[in-house]
């Protein structure tokens, strides 16, 4: 039998791919020995962009880094702009921004069951997810106006007051969502197909994990209990009470797990933060409008997929207060998803051309927040 | 809001040069350690970081100041296990020869960042095998695009309207912006 390696690009137009990116696979037969990612196929330039433009609207371009989990980049950018202005949201409004993201973080693993379960041909779990997320994305209409992008975190608190009926309303959509995510529980991720497909393969060491800088549920689910919503403790989360899941042997397996676990998290963070939240006082502090003072600020949010960093710094020559930021760098989880842990994973094991759909779902990648 | 000290094991691990040099700034989720040094000292600086604990890289932030005539790199290193502190190393290198030392083989993940910082903003990286466009790769023919001196209208303008000026449809800025359309009732 003679052997031949080959070269094989994937994507960004195949449906095991992960969205806008690309990847160049060394394969030998079935088995895959190398991959390198091809990315830049949804590169906008918003760092150019956003030091063109008045900082408020760069905020609403900034959610457009993540399509899924736009709230965690509005998020990061409002922590680091609060930093540079110098105020603290007000106690209303940091029980409203986690309810906020908790809710985007559901909607955005709810959306990940797409690129898993796909590639799995488990259909039916996707379309129950995403008829799940339909109710999170029509709440969202409710509380913020907009369906996929809500623009609804502001520097100094969020941008409208919560309507009357907000804790009504949010706990009958638990009620609806609650169900399906078990229907979810017990038809996919208890299924004997999903098990053989992802138990013991892609297996990552908590210690690699770490080296190369991986973070999120890939990290949680190698066993390393590191989430910064426990750890920094930012807006209302440090008066909620919970422990975040995680992992023990690492593999795709336990970082779908982990997500899972996380998906019923959120619901219970949701209703711990209506349960506590105060439902009276000022929802934002008004801010000096149009210009900004001259600073740096770095925002740090456990998004859906992982850290989500965001670095701004203004800076004047003439040390007169601006319209628009100098620099602002975006790190998005991605990164290192796709690059180094992948390629560590691949090289070390041996992983098949129909295991990498797979693989790669189990990352849950973000392909736009490398290009930005 | 959190509020950290400097650490002890950090300095104990750095260089006698920069021993009393870490800076506790920011407030929130930006609370670091921050350190200023010389750019040939970088290697040894991380090397040091790393070996205290800090040990989950995040990346690169190159910042241009074309009026100081400087590049300056911010590495944000944190840490898994202690409580994911942060420390933010700065340095500077002259614009007209930007070089500096690679660190991907302290920390992989700096491998892919300093391609970042390569094809934005022509920072070469000593040490460095796969210097190349990455995610510029097919789109972009020019100077590194996040540069300050790098005007995109005017790049924009000369590729695609033959360095004519491009006419809008509406001219915006002479309705006088926001205010004088909502009086007038126009452009809606």
């Amino acid at each position: 039998m003679s052997k031949k390696i080959t070269t094989v690009y994937l994507g960004p137009q195949h449906p095991g791919a992960p969205g806008n990116v690309g990847f160049k696979v060394l394969i030998d037969g079935e088995r895959v020995l190398d991959i390198d990612l091809i990315p830049g196929y949804l590169h906008r330039g918003f760092e150019k962009m956003m030091e063109y433009r008045r900082w408020d609207m760069d905020l609403v371009m900034s959610a457009r880094i993540c399509v899924e989990d736009p709230d965690h980049v509005e998020l990061t950018y409002t922590h680091a702009m609060e930093q540079i202005f110098g105020i603290e949201p007000p106690e209303k409004a940091q029980y409203i921004r986690v309810i906020i993201a908790e809710f985007s973080r559901l909607a955005s693993h709810l959306l990940w069951m797409m690129h898993f379960a796909g590639p799995i041909a488990a259909r039916y779990a996707l379309s129950w997810a995403v008829a799940a997320r339909e109710e999170i994305l029509k709440w969202f209409d409710y509380v913020a106006g907009h369906r996929i992008y809500h623009h609804y975190i502001f520097p100094g608190g969020v941008r409208w007051d919560i309507p009357s009926d907000f804790k009504e309303k949010t706990l009958k959509v638990l009620k609806i969502i609650k169900p399906l995510i078990k229907d979810l529980e017990e038809g996919f991720f208890k299924h004997p197909v999903f098990i053989k497909r992802a138990r013991d393969m892609g297996r990552l060491k908590p210690r690699e994990a770490i080296e190369l800088g991986a973070t999120g549920p890939v990290l949680r689910g190698s066993g390393v209990a590191y989430d910064l919503r426990k750890t920094l403790k930012y807006d209302a989360y440090k008066y909620l009470d919970y422990e975040p899941p995680k992992g023990d042997y690492g593999d795709s397996y336990d970082r779908a797990m982990v997500r899972l676990k996380e998906m019923y998290l959120s619901i219970d963070l949701i209703e711990q933060a209506l349960e506590k939240m105060p439902y009276q006082g000022p929802y934002r502090w008004r801010i000096p409008p149009v210009t900004i003072p001259l600073g740096e600020g770095i925002g740090r949010v456990e998004s859906a997929r992982g850290e989500f960093v965001a670095h701004i710094i203004n800076y004047s020559s003439k040390s007169k207060r601006t319209q628009t930021p100098y620099r602002i760098k975006f790190r998005g989880p991605t990164w290192p998803h796709l690059t180094t842990v992948l390629k560590h994973i691949i090289t070390n094991e041996e992983i098949t051309v129909a295991d990498l759909p797979v693989l790669i779902g189990s990352f849950d990648a973000c392909p736009p927040d490398i290009d930005r | 809001m959190a509020t950290i000290s400097v650490d002890e094991e950090l300095i104990e691990k750095l260089p006698e040069k920069y021993k009393d040099k870490v800076v506790v700034t920011g407030t929130d989720t930006g609370v670091r350690q921050e350190l200023f040094i010389e750019p040939d000292d970088l290697c040894g600086v991380v090397r040091a970081v790393k070996e205290a604990g800090y040990d989950h890289f995040l990346g690169i932030t190159v910042i241009d100041y074309p009026d100081k005539k400087i590049f300056e790199l911010v590495y944000l290193i944190s840490s898994i296990n202690k409580n994911s502190r942060l420390v933010a190393v700065r340095t500077q290198i002259p614009r007209d020869k930007p070089e500096i030392d690679s660190i991907h083989l302290v920390y992989p993940l700096a491998y892919y960042q300093e391609i970042e910082a390569y094809e934005f903003f022509g920072i070469k990286f000593r040490r460095h095998d796969g210097l190349r466009k990455f995610i510029l790769e097919d789109n972009w023919e020019g100077p590194p695009p996040l540069r300050k001196d790098v005007d995109t209208r005017k790049i924009v303008l000369e590729l695609y309207y033959g360095g004519k000026r491009y006419e809008r449809p509406i001219q915006w800025r002479s309705l006088g912006g926001y205010s004088k359309v909502k009086e007038t009732g126009e452009g809606k």
